[in-house]
């Protein structure tokens, strides 16, 4: 298993290099990492996005919208990595801007056996109409259950309610066990929208 | 009585239980990986409350960051302080949010909806 799963890091750094490679030159790279996740992580990219919006005048509500997002993603695949192995796996983020919309990009490995149910509730999510999403959101903190892995299956939703759904994902088989899951989260942000 | 108090770090808040005004606070981010070592003693706390207390219970809550796990925590909180209630402890809540920060405001709505007690919010100045 953990060969497998080295195989599969490969393919996501390589993976993150063709996006990297990809990105306009006129897009700002606010913050990006490659490899395995921890808090730590997380408080750099938080840091470097805190410091972002503070030279460019955002508002602290925008910036504050924009963090939970990544907090969400990148705890999504802490979260979710497989325990079972003695190495944990490799995962990108860039968090980048363009024309006031800020992009969240991750990609993780995944068991390919999980890739039907996932597609399964995005496709659900990004079908709902906006208060239906809310009303789901609402009624998952109303009923607030924490599942055996101690988490509160509320993230993908939540990202969803709050980025307006406006993010889309892609899954690339890399063998019969293990996939790449790529998610990327937009938030725009509009001039007089956000207060102070 | 279960010990709640928690020190605050970078990604989680401060939880103080401060005997003599009856008052739980928690104040500040709250984006652990380890919710549950943070939120299940204020639960066990909360189970464990002499219902025969005629003191106010008091919460102040005032969330910087939250995840939604922590959301889901506070919810479930809320649920407890909810059923104490039922069962006669009077109970004060007081929701702080920055006062650029609908969202959080938002987020107290939310939770206040869970049950029929009423969330003081208070605005606060960053």
């Amino acid at each position: 298993l953990e060969e497998r799963y080295e195989i599969a890091s490969d393919a996501i750094l390589s993976d993150y290099q063709k996006i990297r490679g990809e990105l306009p030159e006129k897009e700002a790279v606010i913050a990006e990492y490659f490899g395995v996740f921890t808090q730590e992580e997380l408080f750099g990219i938080i840091d470097s996005v805190e410091n972002f919006c503070d030279e460019k005048g955002k508002s602290v509500g925008f910036e504050r919208r924009l963090i939970y997002l990544i907090i969400e993603s990148i705890q999504n695949i802490m979260f979710h990595s497989e325990k079972k192995i003695s190495v944990k796996p490799k995962s990108y983020v860039v968090v980048y801007e363009c024309d006031n919309v800020y992009t969240v990009l991750t990609s993780n490995i995944i068991e390919t056996k999980k890739v039907f149910e996932l597609k399964k509730n995005l496709t659900t999510l990004l079908s709902l109409e906006s208060e239906k999403l809310t009303k789901l959101y609402e009624e998952k903190i109303q009923n607030p259950k924490i599942n055996k892995e101690k988490h509160g299956g509320l993230g993908l939703i939540s990202m969803t309610h709050k980025s307006g759904q406006e993010f889309s994902y892609d899954m690339v088989e890399i063998s019969e066990e293990l996939s790449l899951f790529r998610f990327e989260l937009k938030l725009q942000y509009k001039i007089n929208a956000w207060k102070k | 009585m279960e010990k709640i108090d928690h020190t605050a770090t970078k990604d989680s808040p401060e939880i103080i239980f401060e005997i003599e005004s009856n008052t739980i606070q928690i104040l500040g981010n709250s984006f652990p990986e380890n919710c549950d070592e943070i939120y299940e003693p204020v639960k066990r706390f909360l189970e464990q409350y002499d219902t025969n207390n005629t003191k106010v219970l008091n919460f102040s809550l005032h969330f910087n960051l939250i995840n939604s796990t922590s959301t889901v925590y506070m919810a479930q909180i809320i649920c407890k302080v909810a059923d104490l209630s039922k069962q006669g402890v009077p109970v004060n809540i007081k929701w702080h949010y920055y006062e650029y920060d609908e969202e959080m405001m938002d987020l107290g709505e939310k939770l206040s909806s869970i049950s029929d007690l009423p969330i003081e919010y208070v605005a606060v100045q960053d």
